[in-house]
Parts: structure tokens; sequence; C-alpha cells
């Protein structure tokens, strides 16, 4: 008998690693899974601790317990201390501009820093301004009677005494 | 806006300072649990989901007086939670110094670590997909694939058009089907 003849060869000899088969619906089945559709995930997987929305009840009761048993009153309002720091930093720019340099403590940048470092955002302070009613006209000065009486005092308590007389 | 007459009682009482407490009460056992869910699809990590959910009820607590009914109470409640948890992801990430996104990819990587998550790669995968959707439409997915949302309601809470919500929906299911199925 021949066996190099073709009619012979019944067989390819290929193999399989051994449980080939039996592993096999097990590996397709987890592949299923991971390449499922959207469809298939009915939830995202998050649990919560035990009893967690009971204790989460008690905690947020507690916390506003204490909030309204404890109830800060406050001088001003949100609003009103925004309209009294606007007043105030309006002051402060004024001074600040009519007094140049004569005075160490607040310069232009100082309250340039003031409303960039605060926490108004530009929509608070557009409230600000139409709240407080500011128009240009309470920058400028239009009338000041006693005028040399005024510089007198101005210089005597704010020049430099050695500067002048160089 | 037409508000059922059941929540219209619950929030005249919540504003009365005489019942404020016990329909304070009764809104927290309501709504804790959908609230929860809603914020920790957010961000994810249970502790930070906690702390978002306490916030945001304490939030409600101190501005019920202010709640004129323009909105459903639920969905006003629903926002709050909503701008709570994103304002908390973008306190962590200044925080950390890092991005909002990346802030979102390490809550997805730490879940495999999680006690409070079972699910498995698949679910883990999904996140990262939606996780690589703008904010918006993480939102719109979330609350419309796993909460069954209208999209009425969601366009009350999110306080956009219907159609623009269901355009974003469509779009942000297409990019998280063709990701899922990407190797």
């Amino acid at each position: 008998m021949k066996k190099d003849k073709i009619h012979n060869l019944n067989t390819t000899e290929f193999k399989t690693p051994s449980n080939y088969f039996e592993s096999f619906d097990e590996k397709l089945m987890q592949r299923l899974n991971e390449e499922k559709s959207i469809e298939w995930i009915s939830s995202p997987g998050f649990t919560v601790p035990k009893d967690y929305f009971t204790s989460v009840e008690a905690k947020i009761l507690d916390t506003v317990n204490s909030e309204s048993e404890t109830k800060v009153v406050h001088l001003f309002s949100k609003k009103q201390l925004y309209f009294v720091s606007g007043i105030a930093a309006s002051l402060l720019l004024m001074l600040a501009v009519f007094n140049g340099s004569a005075t160490d403590e607040l310069s232009v940048e100082m309250v340039e820093d003031y409303f960039a470092e605060s926490s108004l955002d530009s929509y608070e302070l557009a409230e600000l301004l139409s709240d407080a009613n500011i128009l240009e006209y309470d920058f400028t000065i239009t009338e000041i009677n006693n005028t040399e009486k005024i510089l007198e005092d101005y210089l005597l308590e704010n020049a430099d005494i050695e500067a002048i007389i160089e | 806006m037409h508000l059922l007459t059941d929540e219209l009682d619950l929030i005249s009482r919540l504003q009365d300072s005489a019942t404020k407490e016990t329909a304070f009460r009764e809104l927290l056992s309501l709504h804790k649990e959908r609230l929860y869910w809603h914020i920790r699809k957010i961000v994810i990590n249970h502790d930070d989901s906690d702390d978002v959910l306490q916030n945001t009820f304490i939030k409600v607590f101190r501005s019920i007086d202010k709640f004129k009914g323009d909105s459903k109470l639920y969905s006003w409640m629903y926002r709050i939670a909503t701008n709570e948890s994103i304002t908390h992801i973008n306190k962590n990430a200044k925080r950390l110094k890092i991005s909002n996104e990346e802030a979102q990819n390490n809550a997805i990587n730490n879940l495999k670590a999680d006690v409070y998550f079972e699910g498995d790669k698949i679910q883990i995968k999904l996140q990262k997909a939606i996780a690589t959707l703008p904010q918006k439409q993480q939102l719109v997915f979330n609350m419309r694939y796993f909460d069954d949302m209208k999209y009425k309601d969601i366009a009350e809470v999110l306080e956009t058009s219907e159609g623009a919500l269901k355009a974003s929906y469509h779009i942000a299911a297409k990019k998280i089907e063709t990701f899922l199925t990407s190797d």
C-alpha cells in the first residue's frame, strides 16, 4: 500500500492544543462580552456602602439643623456689602488720584489689584455700578471755595518740607 | 410651567419656616437616591459623590426660599447637583494641577481597585468612552441612557432645547458605540 497516494491522505494531521474545544466556548463568550454593544450594558456598575442612604440623610439633617440653630445674622447682605465696598473702593481711588504720590498707603495699582483679586465678576461689578448710580460727575470737583486755604493746609499736611527748601 | 399639586404643596411647606424641616426630610427621602446616582455618574468615585450630594442638599436647604417655581423642583435640584459635581471635578483638578479630563481619567482608572464598583471590563471601557465626550454630551448620555429621563426633563435640567439634546444624544451614543467596538 502506497501511503503517499492522495486517496490515502484522508487526514490533514493538524492538531489543536489540549482542551481547545472545551475552553473555546468560554473564550468566545468572554470576547462577545467585551465587544458587546452598548445596549447590553444596563448599569454603570457603581455601588454604595451598606446603609449609605440612611446615614447620609442623618448627616445632611445634622448640618442643616446646626445651621438653623446658630443662624448667623449678617450685618450687611452680600449686595449691600458689594455696594459699600464699591463706594469705599471709589473713595480710595479718588483719594489716590487727588493725593498722587503724597500717600504711601494707596496707589492706583492697589485699587486695581483690589478689583482683580476680589471675587467680584463683571456682572456683579456692573450691578454695583448701576445700584450706586455712579456718574462721571462724581469724580470731578466742580467748585472749591477757599482754594488758597485748602492748598496751604494740603501743603502743610503733605508736602515734604526738605524738598521745598531745596 | 405646570407644577403638580403635591409638588406645590411641598414647595410651600419648604418655604414656611414652621414646616421647613419636616418638608426637607420628605424631600431628602424622595430625591437623595436619584440625585446620588446622577452625581456618581459624573464624579465616578463614592467619597466624592457623598461630598457633592451633601453640598447639593445643603444648597437646596439654603436657597429653597428663592425657588420661584419656574421649573420643576426636581429639575432645579438636578441642576444644582450637576453644577456642584462639575465644580467638584474642577476643584479637584485645580488642586492636583491637572486638567479636568485627566482628573476624570484618573477616577476611571481607580475603578478597578474601587470596592464600590462591581462592574467588569466592559463597564470600565464604557466609562472611558463616556469620558471622551464633551461635558454636555456626557451629561445628556448619562441622563438619557442610564436614568431613562425624558428629553423634556433633561432639557429643563440643562436649560437647552429638546432638539439640540436629541442630536447630542445620538452623536454621543454613536461615538460610544464606536469606542466600545474598537480595540
